[in-house]
C-alpha cells in the first residue's frame, strides 16, 4: 500500500515482464534465456513540472516515491490543474492470459517445438546463414494514481522467427518469416509458411535486377500499407508536436482533407497482438480512434497532457518502451481500412510500375521512406520481373491523396523483433496493416 | 576445466530532462544496473540475469543452464585488470538543471522564431567484466548529451533541424554557438548545387553500414559477403583507414568486448589504406574460420557473448574540412531519415533538411533533395576525407561525393 504523497499528483506503474529466448544460430544452440524482470515507473507533477524514477527496487517503492516528492513543490490546487482533471479513474484489472500464459510452459516444450523448424531450413543449400528464434514474452502492469486509479492488466505473445541469408550468383540476400501467435499451441506445425517464404526469396534473389530509378505507381502490399500508414501519417497524428505550437494547430484542424475520398486510418489498442494496449500507460482505457475518415482528419493520438494542451479527448496513446521510460504519445495498431477491388484488379490497370511485396524498414515526417526488401515492376497489368530498389519516397502530404486503389481486405500485422523508434524510445511494439493499396507518383530510387 | 564463475554487470545513471515548447517540462531520474551471471564448465557456458546485483539465486540459476549444453569451448580471460575512468564532469542536478534552464533562456532570447524540445540529459555508465580467474575490468564514462529539435513558429514540419551535441563537459557555450551559426543559417534559403555529384558531409554510420555487414567475419566465413573474395586487396582509396574503436574518442564504449577481449591501443585497424585488412571477429567465429581475433564480441547483459554488426570509424586524416572541401560548395547533411543499401551496395536516401557550406561558413539552408551512390565510388574515387578538426557541434565531418538529384 503506497502513501501518496500530499498536494502533488503521483502514479506508478509496476510492470513484471516474463521473457524467453531461443536462439538456434546455423543449426546450433546459442542462446536460451528465461527471465521475469519486475521494474516501475513513478511520476510526480506539482502542476508545473514533472518528476520521473525509474526503479528495479519494488520492494523499496514507498522510500523512491518520497525521494522523488522532494524535487517537486507541493501545490494544495493540485487537484484543479488541468491535467490532472483530465486523467481518467478506471479501477479494473483485465486478466486475459491467465490460462494460457506462456510462463507456464517448460523451456524444453519452447525448445522442441522450434527444433520442428530446423529441418525446414536445412533443405534450403542456398542458406548460408540462419537464425531460428522462439520468442515469446508475458507482461503484466499495474498502475495506481492518486487520483484513485488502479487498473491491472497482461498481454502476451509467442513466436516462431527465421531469418536467413542466402546467396546465388554473386549477391546475398537477406529474409524471414514470423509466425506470430498469442497462445503456443497455434505456433505449431506452421512449416510450410516457412518454406513458401524461402522459396518466394529465392526466386527473387536468383532474378533481381537493379531498378531504373524514377517516378512510378506503386502497387503495396498489406504488410507494406500497414508500415506507410504508421511512418506517411500515424507519427504526423501523435499530438504531442502540436503543444504550444499555433502554427501546428491551425495547420491540422480536424476537418482538413488529407488524402483521397476512400482512405480511412483508424488507430486503437482493442486488438489483440504487438499493438494491444488495453490500458496506455496512464491509465487511460483503450478505444477506436479514427484518424482519417473518408479523406478527412477527424482526430489524433493523445497523452493526458497533449489531450488537455490542446483542449481535445483521451485516446489511450500514452505509452513507454518500458519501466525505464517515461510515456509519450505513441501508436498501438494503425490500419488502413479495405476497400472493394481486387489485388489484380489493383495492378491491371498499370502499364508500367512497382509491386512492392515486403521490406527492411520504413521512417516518416514531411517526407516518408520505405526500404523494399522484394519488390517487382508491373508491366502491362502483370506482376513481372524482380527489382533491387534502395528506397520508394514520397511527400505524405502529396501521397496520401495519390491513393487511389483499395483491396477489399485487411490483413493485420505484429513484429516480434524490432518495432517502432520516436527518439530514444526504441522498439515500441506496435501493430500495422491494411489492404493491398495503389499509389500514383512514388519516387524509386 | 574447472567452473570459472564471471560478471558482467552495466550501470546506468542519468537525470534527463524533457524540453517541451523550449521550457523543461520534467525531470526523469533513474539508476538501473543489469547483471549477467556466466558459468563456464567443461566447453559449455551458462548464463543467467537479474536486475541490480545477483545474489546466490541467480548464480544457481548459471549454473543450472549448463544443463542446456550451449558450447563454449574458449577459457575465459585470465589475470587482466584494468580500470579506465573518462569522467570528468562534475555537476550536480540542482547546477544541470539551473545551468540548462539558462541555457533555454538564452536560445529564446536569441532566437524568438525556433521552439526547442526534446532533451539534455546527463549519462554516467559503469560497465565491468570480472571472473573468479583475475579478470577485473572496469570501463566508466559520464556525458552530458544535447538532443534539441528546432522548429521555426511558422514551419509546418514537425521538425526543422536538429542542435545535437554529446561531450564530457557541459558544453553550454559551444551549443549557443551552434545555435546562432546553425539558426541564422536557417532564415536564408540557398540554391542547390547543380545535379551531378557535389561533395557531401554526411553523418558516418548511416554509410558505414554496408561496409560493418560485409566485414562480419560470419558473413565472410559463411561466404555471403560483399567482400568475400576482396581480403587483402585495395578496393577503397588509398586514404580510406576504417577501424573498430575502443578508445575514449567514442563515449560509453568500454576499451574491452563481452568476452573480455581487449587490443593494443584500444583500437583494431579492419581496412588500412584502402585495403581490406581483416574481417571483425568473436572467439567463435574467429576460431571456425581462422581469422585473427578482434574483440568484437557483443550482446545483451544476459545473452551468451555472439557477433553482431558492429559500429566502425574512419579514421580523421591530417585536413580540416575547410582543406577538404577546398572552397567548392557542399551539402552539409543534418537529416536524412529512411535511407539504405541495396544488397549489392547502392545507397540512396531522401535529405530532408542540410545546409549549403564552403567548409568554413554555413552559408544558407538547402530544399529537400535525394543523394544516392554506390558504396565501392563513395569510399573509392569518391571519398574525400574524415576532419581532423571537429568544424560543427563538436564532431569530425565524413565528406564524400554523391549524386544528388533534385
Amino acid at each position: 500500500m503506497i502513501h501518496f504523497p500530499k498536494d502533488l499528483y503521483t502514479d506508478i506503474r509496476i510492470e513484471t515482464v516474463y521473457k524467453t529466448m531461443i536462439l538456434i544460430e546455423n543449426f546450433q544452440l546459442k542462446q536460451k534465456k528465461v527471465k521475469e524482470e519486475k521494474g516501475a515507473m513513478i511520476r510526480i507533477y506539482d502542476g508545473s513540472r514533472w518528476y520521473y524514477s525509474a526503479t528495479t527496487d519494488i520492494s523499496a517503492l514507498q522510500a523512491e516515491v518520497d525521494k522523488l516528492a522532494e524535487m517537486a513543490k507541493p501545490n494544495p490546487f493540485i487537484n484543479s490543474d488541468p491535467i490532472v482533471k483530465k486523467f481518467e479513474v478506471n479501477k479494473e484489472a483485465m486478466l486475459k492470459y491467465q490460462d494460457s500464459n506462456v510462463s507456464k510452459i517448460s523451456a524444453g516444450e519452447k525448445q522442441s517445438l522450434l527444433d520442428t523448424y530446423v529441418p525446414v531450413v536445412k533443405e534450403f543449400p542456398q542458406i548460408k546463414m540462419s537464425r531460428i528464434y522462439y520468442l515469446d514474452k508475458y507482461t503484466e502492469k499495474q498502475i495506481i494514481s492518486s487520483k484513485g486509479t488502479d487498473v491491472k492488466f497482461d498481454s502476451q505473445y509467442c513466436c516462431i522467427t527465421v531469418r536467413y541469408r542466402m546467396q546465388e550468383g554473386d549477391t546475398p540476400h537477406n529474409g524471414s518469416r514470423d509466425i506470430y501467435e498469442m497462445e503456443f499451441k497455434d505456433l505449431a506445425n506452421r512449416q510450410d509458411e516457412i518454406r513458401a517464404e524461402i522459396n518466394k526469396d529465392l526466386q527473387y534473389c536468383t532474378k533481381a535486377v537493379p531498378v531504373k530509378p524514377g517516378v512510378y505507381t506503386c502497387v503495396l502490399s498489406p504488410v507494406v500499407t500497414g508500415v506507410f500508414a504508421h511512418e506517411s501519417f500515424g507519427h504526423k497524428s501523435e499530438s504531442d508536436f502540436m503543444v504550444g505550437d499555433e502554427t501546428m494547430k491551425r495547420e491540422w484542424q480536424n476537418g482538413k482533407v488529407v488524402g483521397s475520398q476512400n482512405l480511412n486510418i483508424v488507430d486503437t489498442g482493442l486488438i489483440e497482438g504487438a499493438g494491444y494496449v488495453p490500458f496506455d500507460d496512464e491509465g487511460t482505457k483503450a478505444r477506436t480512434n479514427y484518424i482519417v475518415k473518408n479523406g478527412v482528419l477527424t482526430g489524433r493520438q493523445h497523452s493526458c497532457n497533449t489531450a488537455m494542451a490542446i483542449d481535445e479527448g483521451l485516446t489511450g496513446n500514452a505509452r513507454a518502451v518500458s519501466f525505464e521510460y517515461e510515456p509519450i504519445v505513441r501508436m498501438t495498431t494503425t490500419y488502413i481500412e479495405a476497400g472493394t477491388q481486387t489485388m489484380e484488379e489493383l495492378v491491371s490497370s498499370i502499364e508500367e510500375g512497382i509491386y512492392i511485396d515486403s521490406i527492411k524498414h520504413g521512417s516518416g515526417m514531411t517526407t516518408f521512406t520505405i526500404a523494399p526488401n522484394r519488390a517487382y515492376m508491373i508491366r502491362n497489368g502483370r506482376i513481372a520481373e524482380p527489382v533491387r530498389i534502395s528506397v520508394i519516397t514520397g511527400n505524405v502530404m502529396k501521397t496520401l491523396h495519390e491513393i487511389d486503389g483499395f483491396s477489399n481486405e485487411v490483413e493485420l500485422f505484429s513484429f516480434p523483433l524490432g518495432g517502432c523508434g520516436k527518439m530514444e524510445q526504441f522498439p515500441l511494439s506496435v501493430g500495422f496493416g491494411g489492404p493491398y493499396i495503389r499509389v500514383n507518383g512514388i519516387n524509386v530510387q | 576445466m574447472a567452473v570459472i564463475r564471471e560478471l558482467y554487470q552495466h550501470t546506468l545513471r542519468e537525470t534527463s530532462l524533457n524540453i517541451t515548447n523550449s521550457a523543461i517540462d520534467s525531470v526523469m531520474k533513474k539508476t538501473i544496473r543489469k547483471s549477467g551471471c556466466r558459468v563456464y564448465s567443461d566447453g559449455f557456458i551458462g548464463v543467467a540475469g537479474t536486475f541490480g546485483d545477483p545474489g546466490e539465486k541467480t548464480w544457481a540459476e548459471a549454473e543450472e543452464r549448463l544443463k542446456n549444453r550451449i558450447p563454449y569451448a574458449f577459457e575465459p580471460e585470465k589475470n587482466k585488470r584494468r580500470t579506465r575512468d573518462l569522467r570528468k564532469l562534475n555537476i550536480s542536478d540542482e547546477e544541470f538543471i539551473r545551468e540548462s534552464e539558462d541555457l533555454l533562456r538564452i536560445l529564446k532570447k536569441e532566437h524568438p522564431d525556433f521552439i526547442f524540445s526534446h532533451k539534455i540529459k546527463i549519462c554516467e555508465t559503469e560497465i565491468s567484466l570480472k571472473n573468479d580467474a583475475g579478470l577485473d575490468y572496469v570501463n566508466l564514462d559520464k556525458t552530458v548529451e544535447f538532443v534539441l529539435l528546432v522548429k521555426h513558429k511558422d514551419s509546418v514540419n514537425i521538425i526543422d533541424s536538429g542542435l545535437l551535441r554529446q561531450g564530457r563537459e557541459f558544453e553550454k557555450q559551444e551549443l549557443i554557438e551552434d545555435a546562432r551559426i546553425f539558426l541564422e543559417a536557417f532564415k536564408i534559403e540557398a540554391s542547390l548545387p547543380q545535379d551531378g555529384k557535389v561533395p557531401v558531409i554526411i553523418e558516418k554510420d548511416m554509410l558505414l553500414s554496408k561496409i560493418s555487414e560485409s566485414l562480419n567475419s560470419e558473413q565472410i566465413g559463411f561466404g555471403t559477403s560483399l567482400f568475400c573474395d576482396k581480403i587483402n586487396k585495395k578496393v577503397f582509396n588509398q586514404n580510406l583507414n576504417i577501424i573498430q574503436d575502443r578508445t575514449g574518442e567514442e563515449y560509453h564504449t568500454p576499451f574491452f568486448d563481452t568476452e573480455g577481449i581487449t587490443r593494443d591501443g584500444d583500437v583494431c585497424y579492419l581496412i588500412r589504406n584502402g585495403i581490406i585488412e581483416k574481417a571483425y571477429t568473436d572467439k567463435s567465429n574467429a576460431s571456425r574460420f581462422s581469422m585473427p581475433l578482434t574483440g568484437s564480441a557483443s550482446g545483451d547483459y544476459d545473452d551468451v557473448p555472439s557477433l553482431s554488426n558492429i559500429r566502425l570509424s574512419v579514421v580523421p586524416g591530417s585536413k580540416t574540412l575547410k582543406e577538404l572541401v577546398n572552397g567548392v560548395p557542399s551539402i552539409l547533411v543534418v537529416m536524412a531519415s529512411g535511407g539504405d543499401y541495396t544488397a549489392s551496395g547502392d545507397f540512396a536516401t531522401p535529405v530532408q533538411m542540410s545546409y549549403l557550406t564552403d567548409g568554413e561558413r554555413i552559408l544558407g539552408r538547402l530544399p529537400e533533395f535525394y543523394i544516392s551512390g554506390n558504396l565501392y565510388d563513395i569510399f573509392g574515387d569518391d571519398f574525400i576525407g574524415m576532419s581532423c578538426d571537429k568544424p560543427f557541434m563538436g564532431e569530425r565531418a565524413l565528406v564524400v561525393k554523391m549524386n544528388m538529384n533534385s
